[in-house]
């Protein structure tokens, strides 16, 4: 009787053992994979086996099949051709998803759908040769016409445990000598790499993430990479931190790669998201190049772009400082009243005699008070003797405009506040 | 409106402590009058009655703790000319309302350990929370620590969340100063039934941010994939879990990588975001690898 126990238990231990075990070692296909951690299907909608590992030149390998992927589905087929059984293939492919789908030979793959599990697909097939399409039915919506031949019943099993999956491959490796692994990218994780690389502060995260701003077609992922590349610029700039890692960033930022990737991608005939080409600006108003003076002053002159980004290219090249003050003064000289605006104020920024002795002469040639105003602040913020001396003037020219005399008075006495 | 109620609530329990805190000790009587009161400055007029009451007995529980209180620092003002003179102003009325509770505590040390863990906790400013937590460490660095404890498990095991959340935090504060203990008690809360006792245990084992809990961490967070769904820890926990070990900062850096690079854990992201407030390098080449992982797609295997 104790025998008898102990033979029990070892037998409930080891169905136990087997059946707890949360990995699979699929021998015809040599790849193994694992469960999926528990709550990643409510979570981001994702379900599926992750392949934990390949066997070098198994059926897998050969496919190409990576380490990490997510197994969502498996796809297989029930060849009609060679004497496969139409109804029970349909029945089969119906069971979860009521989706029928038919590979015809003319090459068309049409998909079925019935609203209900038992719906009719209004299909009659002989052999696999179309006897009968019911008129309204989703096989007449599909295209289906009488005569057409079917190669094969095709089968999505959609994978949630190793046991689907098992499943999956002894039903589809009995019928067929090929099928489908359908992956999927698991979402954010892509997103969270790029945006804590920019966190990291390290030099080898620069190329990558620059290439993800030219070559990817994923907007969701571009849009993170050149923030992050922003952040790593800050982080390469001299600081308190002159850890061999920072400098390392600072060497690879000033290799001028990533200065031609933010010239490029500040104009609207190459990049067409406007929060890229915003950053890129404020990329250049940090690195402050002298090469980026004109594709700077071409966004703040492009009376199509954003008026915002205009804004942040004048900023940028007051940033840049007095290498764009000549530019800056033929902006405004030839400019609108929004280039004027937006050039009036970087000069003002960026200060020194010529660009107060341009505002100066503005001041008496400018007929539109809101650029009137502009100058005013730009001179303000200027603050020198001629630059007060020429608003105290204007004060008494324009005793009758309120706004402007008002702005004036207000410049003015802050002038005065701040030279006691 | 629930919070009205649960002020209401609380208050009413509280002038019901104090009615049935009898007493023979004039100025305490008046110092609760005023509380009681609808009066201009009360609390303040009752802090200088509680003041009167030990000067004329010193070992007055109630006068102590009621003191504890009350005496905001707002009913004085400052002569410190330090640059950070608010927060010493601040630590300095908290120590002091923090000693007059626990000498209350020493007084009467069942009913006063009751209340300070299970009533003084509860309340929403925090000065008196502060003075609570003040009088629990100074409880457990020289009073009976094991009744203590005793008193936080049974209040981080209740039902009352407001019990949980706050002895949470007293071990987790308490647990900053000597981690041993403390880590050693949270650790033995993760197998606990109630999940929502276990949340607040993982919480608190974050904020300790004691390496000792790093194997406890990734057990739960790597839990996820058992195949049998009673050995699987529950989402929110095992969140907490990852987050707890970013807290622990350099010393989890390898166990959050290894999170990160799990292709079959919900919780990458949750691993890559702690790494990227850690700023670690040893983040970089998990996160480049990450980088270049497959996007959705096809394979068509051949057999």
């Amino acid at each position: 009787m104790p025998v008898k126990i102990q033979s029990l238990l070892v037998i409930v231990i080891l169905v136990c053992a087997v059946g707890c075990e949360n990995r699979y070692h699929d021998e015809q296909f040599r790849i193994q994979v694992q469960q999926l951690d528990s709550d990643l299907e409510n979570r981001w909608s994702t379900n599926g086996v992750v392949v934990i590992s390949v066997e070098p030149n198994g059926p897998a390998a050969k496919a190409q099949l990576e380490e990490g992927e997510l197994i969502s589905y498996v796809v297989g087929e029930y060849s009609l051709g060679r004497g496969g059984n139409y109804g029970r293939a349909a029945k089969k492919s119906m069971h979860e998803d009521n989706n029928l789908i038919l590979r015809l030979t003319d090459g068309r793959i049409v998909r079925l759908a019935v609203r209900r599990s038992g719906d009719k697909t209004g299909l009659k097939v002989n052999g696999n040769v179309v006897g009968e399409v019911k008129q309204g039915s989703p096989a007449s919506n599909a295209n289906i016409h009488v005569g057409d031949t079917i190669d094969a019943v095709i089968d999505e099993r959609k994978i949630r445990t190793i046991d689907d999956y098992k499943e999956a491959i002894e039903e589809f490796t009995k019928h067929g000598s090929k099928l489908t692994f359908r992956t999927t990218e698991l979402a954010g994780v892509r997103i969270a790499a790029v945006e804590a690389l920019g966190e990291l502060g390290d030099a080898r995260a620069v190329d990558p993430l620059m290439d993800i701003v030219e070559r990817s077609g994923d907007l969701s992922l571009r849009k993170p990479a050149i923030r992050s590349l922003a952040r790593l610029v800050e982080f390469s700039q001299p600081s308190t931190d002159s850890s061999e890692r920072v400098q390392a960033l600072h060497e690879k930022i000033a290799d001028g790669r990533l200065v031609a990737l933010a010239q490029k991608y500040v104009k609207r005939a190459v990049e067409a998201d406007q929060e890229i080409r915003r950053t890129c600006i404020a990329i250049l108003g940090v690195l402050k190049p002298r090469s980026a003076i004109e594709v700077l002053t071409a966004v703040m002159e492009d009376n199509g772009e954003v008026p915002g980004i205009r804004f942040q290219a004048g900023l940028s090249l007051s940033q840049i400082g007095t290498d764009a003050v000549d530019s800056l003064i033929a902006a405004f000289e030839r400019g609108d009243a929004n280039v004027k605006d937006i050039a009036a104020s970087a000069l003002g920024n960026i200060g020194g005699t010529r660009s107060r002795d341009v505002l100066i002469d503005a001041l008496d040639s400018l007929e539109e008070l809101t650029i009137r105003l502009t100058v005013v602040d730009a001179l303000a913020k200027i603050g020198d003797a001629p630059a007060i001396r020429a608003l105290q003037s204007q004060k008494e020219r324009f005793q009758d405009e309120s706004s402007l005399n008002t702005f004036l008075n207000e410049v003015l006495g802050q002038l005065e506040a701040q030279s006691m | 409106m629930n919070k009205y109620l649960k002020d209401s609530v609380i208050s009413i329990c509280f002038a019901v402590f104090l009615v049935s805190c009898g007493s023979h000790n004039e100025y305490l009587s008046k110092g609760k009058e005023l509380i009681k009161s609808e009066r201009r400055r009360k609390e303040e007029r009752a802090v200088a009655q509680f003041k009167f009451a030990i000067q004329q007995e010193p070992s007055n529980a109630e006068a102590h703790y009621l003191l504890g209180f009350y005496d905001s620092q707002e009913f004085y003002s400052s002569n410190s000319s330090s640059e950070n003179w608010e927060e010493d102003w601040e630590m300095a009325s908290t120590e002091n309302r923090g000693k007059h509770m626990f000498t209350a505590y020493q007084q009467e040390q069942n009913k006063y350990l009751e209340i300070l863990v299970f009533e003084t906790l509860r309340r929403d400013e925090p000065g008196v929370q502060n003075a609570a937590l003040n009088a629990l460490k100074r409880i457990y660095n020289q009073g009976d620590r094991n009744k203590l404890l005793k008193s936080l498990k049974k209040a981080i095991k209740s039902k009352d969340n407001r019990d949980r959340h706050d002895a949470h935090w007293v071990l987790a504060e308490i647990g900053k100063d000597s981690p041993g203990t403390i880590v050693t008690l949270l650790i033995g809360l993760l197998d606990y039934k109630r999940k929502e006792t276990r949340l607040n245990a993982v919480k608190a084992l974050g904020e300790i941010g004691d390496e000792k809990a790093i194997p406890e961490l990734v057990e739960i967070v790597n839990s996820g994939s058992a195949k049998r769904a009673r050995d699987r820890e529950s989402p929110e926990v095992r969140q907490l879990a990852v987050e707890g070990l970013g807290k622990i900062g350099g010393a989890a850096v390898k166990e959050l990588v290894e999170i990160a690079e799990n292709k079959g854990s919900s919780l990458r992201v949750d691993a890559i975001r702690a790494l990227a407030t850690l700023g670690d390098e040893r983040a970089v080449n998990p996160l480049l690898n990450a980088l270049s992982e497959q996007g959705s797609r096809e394979v068509e295997i051949k057999f």
